[in-house]
């Protein structure tokens, strides 16, 4: 068989201007529909940065039916309605409701993977995604209890198993993802920020504790507090962003599409940075500079990722004739359940 | 017409893409390539829409898809088919930066009238429409989770009945649709707090019924009431719900709702919506309050006393805090800083007359055309008093039992406020202060001139006296008179003070129900006696009744109930009603009624009786 050396870098055509008016527009309304909108600016929203990806001189394609989405959002918006009304008057309702929300889970997961999959489109052909209910209600669900048994030392490994979980139920025609990593370097993503988060909560509690000492006993007042909470606030914020970009590089780096790899070189230093001047601007803007930091976050991401075919991808096929029509997809399609998961 | 563009074609079966040359003409897509067969009806190929820059997406019913950067060749293409209207005018408006900007500031408008406008007014009539049955079942249940948190109340049952008998004095002025339920509760001894939930119940702590006196505990009432009859409880989660509705529209989808931008925005939501109830709620108490005849002073000086219980004062962040700032509620609540004054000893009273009215012509609208005497006379309306109450006598000056006079000069001006008071003489520098502070919370109508409001100039007399100098006098019952109008003669200016004398008619009582005697206090055969000041006004009813001292606490609070039930025939003098300030000794007696003591009190005003509906008390000594 043909062996190629090659290795394709994903291009990110996106614009920050052009998106924030996007972005801007589309939200106006959304909001001048009452919400009613909402699906059709986040097909738009999401067609944009889909499309602006290339790979091997050809784009991505979102074509997700807003009113799929639509029905889906009515959905969530009047159980929520209901959740809130009801469970103030009869508190009963809430825990009824809890019961049947964790139920749903592993449906909700498997329908959202299905119908964003699904809607993924690459030269013409459809991305899927297919897991059973079963085993993402062990994923989501039954594995929470062997992290409440391990006092949360499990929490690193299920990250990992979710994370393998959502890859390994993707396909693109005949070609099927699978991701090959231990725990390990999960541990250690997760080690490290905890060391951090864990030394400025020190710190913090440290200078709170000269604040009351100075304080002659009394409490202190929630303006002593603020440098605390606004460091503990910045370093949950830098170690959440610290572990993506380690996991980033570690997760794409040992994804496979048949033998085809992906290679991630993000930088961690540079990610940070960003995200720091991303917090600034969104802050700073009361959120009006989301769509910038979008942008911004998506091109320094994908332009750190490689993709390394084994051989040539013209090769990756249909799996059958019927799957166009097949029942899956329908009823993915039926309720356009999309968390962004 | 035909389109020729350039593209990609991907059949659907592999990844594999041949580059193509296709036109469009006559309704129909054809392929120029060579070896690519191609041929479809326009109408049945679905197109992607036009977003920014993006290559456009042909798909065939076949099956296959074509890709091209050609916007304009599909633009052409779809504009002779009549097809994605709606989507051009969308792309239309994406790409204008002046588009941009209006939809920037609209965003914002309409986000932030939404939110401060539009979203409380929905809250508000949704919580009202809420039947009550509905809103009691979700305090009941709130309250369920509270007394898991609350420890049992430690508190004598007679301090519970005097915080009831507050809520029946707020409840007899302003009758509500349901009657509001008290819970008592402690909180570890820190923290004197109150607060309702939805459905009427009022919790109150052990700490705040020790701290605070009766009115103050009125006012607290007052306050919790109106956020229960304001529906705020319901209100801030029908706010909630819609705010994070709001907000996760905006941001697109649920998921934003947990990132650090998304939160912001619904916290600060939060606390602005719950200093404004705080604010609403204070504005209900006080107009409660004042229906029920109680000094919004001891509003704030609870306020100012719970404020100091707090732990960690002093440094209020006030657009952190979900209370607005202590200062700045007694400033909304009692905008003239008038506290309390200090309360008489018995047998003390004071009294005011206005002896004179002037006007400064440079005040009075200048009318040339009828600049005479006559039309001037004619034309002025003197000010009115609403509300002049005489100053409490002097603490320096009680130990030496004087009497006294000052003569006070100010202007009511234009909205009807005293402005510039000055003392032009005193008998003693003692009466000075006592007699300005009162005259600064004194409320007029506005003199008039013609159909105009303008500054009068009136000077009043504040006599002093002491009952322990006249003892021939009855030793409970003074009277001070108070002119109803502005007096235009000149002649009790200066004049020295007036004994009480047989030409004032003291005010008579009609209607004087009888303490209840508490039944703890008869339990024990305890007997005592509660002096109580108050103002009988020109209606003949009391105002701000105050306990002075008493032998035991337990007394006072039924005392403060009865007084404020008696009815009397106004004072009056020179044939006019005035407001009288009087102190009376309410004597809680086990034994039957004296005949002896009514007879002994000229007038009538005490009671000495234990209550006819007191539970005999056999068995017990």
């Amino acid at each position: 068989m043909e062996r190629t050396r090659e290795s394709h870098p994903f291009i990110f055509h996106g614009d920050t201007r052009e998106y924030f008016r996007i972005w801007i527009v589309n939200t106006l309304l959304t909001l001048l529909t009452l919400g009613l909108y909402a699906a059709w600016a986040k097909v738009r929203k999401r067609r944009y940065l889909r499309g602006n990806t290339e790979l091997m001189g050809h784009r991505f394609d979102y074509v997700a039916d807003p009113r799929r989405i639509l029905a889906g959002n009515v959905l969530v918006a009047l159980m929520f309605l209901a959740y809130m009304i009801v469970g103030e008057v009869y508190p009963m309702v809430r825990v009824g409701a809890l019961v049947v929300s964790l139920a749903l889970l592993p449906w909700v997961v498997v329908r959202s993977l299905a119908f964003n999959a699904h809607n993924t489109v690459y030269r013409g052909m459809r991305f899927y995604s297919r897991q059973t209910y079963g085993m993402a209600a062990l994923t989501y669900i039954g594995q929470w209890f062997v992290i409440i048994i391990t006092a949360g030392l499990y929490y690193p490994a299920w990250v990992r198993n979710r994370k393998e979980f959502t890859i390994t139920s993707h396909r693109l025609g005949d070609a099927f993802f699978r991701f090959e990593s231990k725990s390990g370097p999960f541990y250690s993503a997760y080690f490290f920020s905890g060391l951090v988060v864990f030394g400025v909560v020190m710190a913090g509690a440290m200078v709170t504790g000269l604040i009351v000492a100075s304080n002659s006993g009394r409490p202190p007042t929630p303006l002593q507090m603020a440098p605390f909470f606004i460091l503990y606030g910045t370093a949950l914020y830098f170690s959440k962003h610290y572990i993506y970009a380690r996991l980033f590089n570690h997760i794409w780096s040992h994804t496979r599409l048949d033998d085809h790899s992906f290679s991630a070189s993000l930088s961690i230093g540079g990610w940070l940075k960003l995200q720091l001047v991303n917090l600034g601007a969104i802050v700073g803007s009361c959120g009006l500079l989301y769509p910038w930091a979008v942008v911004r976050s998506t091109r320094y991401a994908l332009e750190s990722l490689r993709f390394n075919p084994d051989r040539p991808i013209e090769k990756i096929a249909r799996l059958s004739r019927r799957e166009g029509s097949a029942l899956g997809e329908t009823a993915a399609e039926f309720v356009g359940l999309d968390f962004g998961l | 017409m035909s389109t020729t563009f350039t593209g990609a074609l991907f059949d659907g079966e592999t990844l594999a893409v041949r580059t193509v040359i296709l036109e469009a003409s006559d309704g129909r897509l054809r392929s120029q390539t060579e070896d690519v067969a191609l041929e479809v009806a326009l109408s049945g190929v679905r197109t992607s829409d036009r977003l920014a820059t993006l290559p456009r997406f042909l798909y065939l019913p076949d099956g296959r898809t074509i890709e091209t950067a050609d916007n304009d060749a599909i633009d052409a293409l779809l504009a002779g088919q009549q097809r994605g209207r709606v989507v051009a005018a969308v792309h239309w408006l994406e790409v204008r930066s002046r588009i941009a900007a209006v939809a920037t500031v609209l965003l914002v408008a309409s986000v932030a009238a939404s939110a401060w406008w539009a979203l409380p007014v929905l809250a508000h009539q949704a919580a009202m429409a809420v039947p009550p049955s509905i809103e009691r079942q979700a305090g009941q249940t709130a309250m369920a989770t509270l007394n898991r948190l609350l420890a049992p109340s430690q508190l004598k049952r007679t301090d519970q009945a005097r915080v009831n008998t507050q809520l029946e004095r707020l409840l007899k002025a302003r009758p509500l649709p349901a009657r509001p339920e008290l819970v008592f509760r402690s909180m570890g001894g820190k923290f004197p707090n109150a607060f309702a939930l939805p459905g009427g119940f009022i919790v109150v702590s052990d700490e705040l019924v020790t701290l605070a006196n009766n009115e103050e505990l009125a006012a607290v009432l007052a306050h919790e009431i109106g956020h229960w009859q304001l529906r705020h409880g319901l209100q801030g989660v029908l706010r909630s719900s819609a705010a994070l509705l709001l907000v996760s529209t905006v941001s697109g989808d649920l998921s934003a709702l947990t990132t650090f931008a998304g939160t912001i925005p619904f916290v600060l939501l939060q606390r602005g919506y719950s200093r404004e109830f705080e604010e609403a709620a204070d504005a209900y108490a006080v107009d409660l309050l004042r229906q029920a005849n109680i000094s919004v002073a001891h509003f704030a000086t609870i306020l100012k006393k719970l404020e100091d219980a707090r732990p960690g004062s002093g440094q209020d962040l006030t657009y952190l805090s979900t209370h607005p700032a202590t200062s700045d509620r007694i400033k909304r609540i009692n905008p003239d800083g008038y506290l309390p004054p200090p309360i008489s000893e018995p047998g003390q009273w004071s009294a005011v007359t206005n002896d004179s009215t002037r006007y400064d012509a440079k005040d009075l609208p200048a009318d040339p055309s009828r600049r005479s005497v006559q039309d001037l006379t004619q034309k002025i309306t003197d000010p009115k008093p609403l509300e002049q109450l005489p100053p409490p006598y002097p603490r320096q000056k009680s130990r030496r039992s004087g009497e006294g006079t000052a003569v006070i000069e100010f202007i009511v001006d234009e909205q009807g406020a005293v402005q510039q008071p000055i003392v032009t003489k005193s008998s003693h520098p003692d009466f000075e202060a006592p007699a300005l502070e009162a005259a600064r919370h004194w409320k007029f109508s506005p003199g008039r001139y013609g159909d105009r409001n303008v500054r009068a100039h009136i000077t009043s007399t504040i006599r002093f006296g002491s009952g322990e100098t006249s003892s021939a006098e009855s030793p409970d019952m003074y009277l001070g008179p108070q002119s109803n109008s502005a007096s235009t003669s000149d002649n009790a200016a200066g004049a020295p003070p007036v004994r009480l004398g047989s030409g004032d008619i003291r005010p008579k009582a009609l209607w004087q129900p009888r303490p209840q005697y508490p039944k703890i206090m008869s339990d024990h055969s305890l007997e005592g006696e509660v002096v109580v000041e108050f103002i009988i006004d020109t209606k003949g009813s009391v105002r701000e009744p105050r306990i002075v001292r008493s032998t035991h606490k337990e007394f006072e609070a039924p005392a403060i109930e009865a007084v404020m039930q008696w009815r009397f025939t106004p004072g009056q003098r020179n044939g006019r009603e005035v407001a009288t300030r009087v102190s009376q000794i309410v004597v809680f007696n086990l034994e039957d009624p004296p005949a002896a003591k009514e007879a002994a009190n000229e007038n009538s005003l005490w009671l000495s009786r234990p209550s006819e509906s007191r539970p005999p008390t056999t068995g017990k000594p």
